[in-house]
């Protein structure tokens, strides 16, 4: 009964630390990545307004700038090196013309500028990804030490379709580039993550 | 027992330990985010004038601070 007893005991604290201990890590985890959300809400709203300020110079018109963007973020859940995908918008419309006016718009959808033809109103935009990740771990063993190492490979596709307005809709496809941007020039390129640690006998 | 409940207190505290360094590097993180909103504002606010006049559209219009290790573990 006694024995019975102290092994309850080791199991309610070995159980307690393992769940809260999880959900703390889970709760750090949401809040580095919602800060990180917040600082590119910030960076898309000053920089929307410049763009279309700079876009309303250039053609004399009535511009409007809207960015879509997926920045990486920490995953917890994800495998190593991997992080996550997550999608943050902003726009931004600016007159400024002199004499008769154009409109024109624009999307900067990650790292590439679409512009959008005259007359064409989007009135949606959608995504699609297209994911692939394979992780690789080996361990080398000698007399003095013991070497270990992770590798994993990330292709990660993404394809805007921003609809128009009676008319057909504008894709753009887009992959991850090794800067952990998204852009047409990266379309299947690999993003390759490693690490080799040894640890003396 | 005595041994056994002694041997609980110890892997809590070694534990607690790790806890609280993951937590203090975390808040390091939070507080870097922060200190770059606050960073970021005042440069743009700055450059209003010249964005709409003799530097159109400037951007961007100030550098990130650079997340560090040492940031993490010492926040400076």
């Amino acid at each position: 009964m006694k024995n019975m007893m102290t092994l309850d005991k080791k199991a309610q604290a070995t159980t307690e630390l393992a769940v809260f201990g999880s959900l703390i890590l889970i709760c750090l985890a949401v809040l580095v990545s919602y800060g990180q959300s917040l600082q590119e809400q910030q960076i898309l709203q000053q920089q929307a307004f410049r763009n279309a300020l700079k876009k309303a110079y250039n053609d004399n018109a009535f511009s409007s700038y809207n960015i879509v963007k997926n920045p990486r973020t920490v995953n917890l859940f994800g495998g190593f090196g991997e992080g996550g995908r997550s999608s943050t918008s902003s726009g931004a419309s600016v007159a400024w013309c002199l004499g008769t006016s154009a409109e024109t718009s624009y999307y900067e959808v990650n790292e590439d500028e679409i512009n959008i033809p005259s007359g064409s109103k989007i009135i949606d935009v959608e995504s699609q990804a297209n994911t692939g990740y394979t992780a690789q771990e080996t361990q080398f063993e000698d007399p003095n030490a013991a070497t270990s190492s992770k590798q994993a490979t990330l292709t990660d596709t993404i394809t805007t379709r921003m609809k128009v307005d009676g008319g057909s809709d504008i894709v753009v496809t887009q992959g991850l580039d090794t800067d952990g941007r998204y852009r047409q020039a990266a379309v299947g390129k690999e993003v390759t993550k490693q690490k080799v640690w040894t640890t003396p006998h | 027992m005595k041994n056994k409940k002694a041997q609980v207190t110890l892997e809590t505290a070694l534990v607690f330990v790790a806890l609280i360094m993951l937590l203090s590097g975390s808040v390091n993180i939070w507080l870097w985010f922060n200190r770059n909103l606050a960073e970021r504002q005042p440069p743009f606010n700055q450059t209003r004038v010249a964005a709409g006049s003799t530097n159109v559209g400037q951007w961007p219009v100030s550098s990130q601070r650079p997340l560090t290790e040492q940031w993490v573990f010492q926040g400076r």
